[in-house]
């Protein structure tokens, strides 16, 4: 376990003080890890060092949340959500099908009413189903399809295929992507409609080297695929009504400054409507989401988006460079633990998990401190991996 | 005026690009913070047909603050007092940076629409909106017509 990991176990201190103060005893400390090595989860604050040191002779109305660092991390299996259905063939036989993408080779599994078993000493998760499939070695590749046919439902009851409780108790469907290394579990259940089963995705989250963490949507990424992927094809009306409508190209920028792409999620409630920058201002100022209110705990900068080059003609927009840089960003990172689960919180889109995180890190050392501090800190994780 | 955050700049292109429905913003020539507006009042509203002016500023730590606006024009209007302050929530506690003039201009509109006389700030005009409604809206359209040309 790395650093981020005690981190997330134990979050900063100062997030849940009922008091605007720091605790002086830690405050020290929070200076030695930029030289030496850091010490203990609690005092690897980074960002926040000096705005909470040159805080505490301030009154402050609000405690600052706080600016949480992001790891990237390379995921290299991705079932995409989207893709998977089920279709009835005849009789309660129904046809599984869905994509993937492996940068590696893989194994598929699928469990039909399944428990989860944490295995502790292999660190694997392991699962006791009612049916399994299993398909070996699918070869890295985008696109990879997954189809099973002559799936019979018909031995269980209708309560065991709508369950919605994937870890306490058996889940409907359960999907593995598993490498030597690495593991992508999908959690789905199935709905009734009409006198046939449909299918509805629960969760996702990956297993990378023991760590797990959770995959969520950020909100303000969708519009920018949707913008920039003219192959994706929209799949529902509504997605259709959403891109006949012209899409104002401020929609991906910082509500704050409108000049700036965002880049910034605001946790719990995960809108990306801000650049780093002014969130740095935002946090001083107030602790609600501009575009919700709801109480902000942590602030997450997305390294893989590319600023918008400020430009001195302001009448000549951007896009069109802005939707190239984007096409290619990788959108995980780690949201470092503001939650009392073990698992973590990867926050990713939809589609693009696994693409050039390589990539990504060199830029993102060419940018802001802010995102240099980032790849500290998973640095540190792969040195103590 | 040096250092006009792009942000207002942007706000200010927009707001005379494409101006909202019945609505007009215009910034000072002298002090680009500070912008003359015009409201007109909404369709089947007492306010109907009348030209509303109101002034604009936006203070040093806008957006992170509300813009302060105030009517210049006197109405009738529970909401609004004589000194033409407006009782709205997102002008006060309920503001958002992600709140914009245009946003601000429209929800005034609408506040003109729909005057809610249980959160008043004109407390007299209030308790008559509230005993009397149907005197209270003939007596803001007077008004209208008296001063909002």
């Amino acid at each position: 376990m790395g650093i981020t990991a005690s981190l997330r176990r134990d979050p900063p201190q100062t997030v849940d003080l009922p008091n605007n103060t720091v605790p002086p005893q830690n405050s020290e400390a929070y200076f030695l890890m930029f030289g030496g090595p850091p010490i203990t989860g609690t005092q690897f604050l980074e960002q926040n060092v000096f705005y909470v040191q040159s805080q505490r002779h301030v009154q402050q109305p609000v405690i600052p949340p706080e600016f949480k660092e992001t790891v990237t991390i390379q995921n290299d299996l991705n079932l995409l959500k989207r893709s998977l259905k089920i279709t009835p063939t005849d009789q309660s036989k129904y046809t599984l099908e869905f994509e993937f993408d492996s940068r590696v080779p893989c194994d598929v599994f699928v469990h039909l009413i399944a428990k989860e078993f944490k295995d502790k000493s292999t660190k694997r998760n392991t699962f006791k189903s009612a049916l399994s499939f299993k398909k070996k070695f699918y070869e890295a590749a985008s696109g990879n399809t997954y189809k099973e046919t002559n799936i019979d439902l018909s031995p269980y009851s209708a309560m065991q295929l709508t369950m919605e409780s994937p870890e306490s108790f058996e889940c409907p469907l359960v999907v593995e992507l598993r490498s030597n290394e690495n593991c992508q579990i999908t959690y789905a259940q199935f709905v009734q409609s009409g006198a046939v089963y449909g299918i509805k995705f629960i969760k996702q989250k990956i297993i990378i080297n023991g760590q797990t963490f959770e995959l969520a949507d950020i909100y303000g990424f969708d519009q920018q695929e949707d913008h920039h992927d003219p192959s994706e094809k929209p799949k529902s009306p509504a997605d259709m009504v959403m891109n006949i409508e012209d899409v104002d190209p401020d929609d991906s920028k910082c509500v704050i400054c409108i000049t700036d792409q965002a880049d910034t999620a605001v946790l719990p409630c995960r809108h990306m409507c801000m650049c780093h920058g002014c969130a740095k201002i935002l946090r001083l100022q107030t602790n609600k989401c501009p575009i919700c209110r709801t109480q902000i705990d942590n602030l997450i900068v997305l390294e893989g988006i590319e600023p918008v080059e400020v430009q001195e003609e302001p009448s000549q927009p951007q896009v069109d460079k802005n939707k190239e840089t984007q096409e290619d960003q990788e959108d995980i990172t780690d949201s470092q633990g503001e939650d009392e689960r073990n698992e973590d919180e990867v926050e990713q889109t939809d589609k693009k998990k696994k693409k050039k995180s390589k990539t990504r890190k060199n830029k993102a050392e060419e940018k802001e401190p802010l995102v240099e501090d980032a790849n500290t800190s998973s640095s540190s994780i792969t040195q103590e991996m | 005026m040096s250092s006009l955050p792009r942000r207002i700049f942007k706000e200010t292109q927009k707001l005379i690009t494409e101006p909202p429905p019945g609505i007009s913003a215009t910034p000072h020539e002298d002090n680009l913070r500070h912008f003359k507006v015009i409201i007109t009042g909404p369709a089947t509203s007492p306010y109907e047909n009348g030209i509303f002016n109101l002034e604009l500023f936006l203070p040093d730590n806008y957006p992170m603050v509300p813009p302060k606006v105030r009517f210049l024009t006197k109405i009738y209007h529970p909401n609004i007092d004589r000194l033409g302050r407006i009782c709205l929530d997102i002008l006060k506690d309920k503001w958002s940076p992600a709140l914009q003039i245009r946003t601000v201009l429209l929800s005034i509109q609408a506040l003109l629409s729909s005057p809610n006389p249980d959160d008043p700030l004109a407390n007299d005009v209030a308790e008559h909106w509230k005993k009397d409604e149907n005197g209270a809206i003939a007596k803001a359209r007077e008004w209208t017509q008296t001063h909002a040309k």
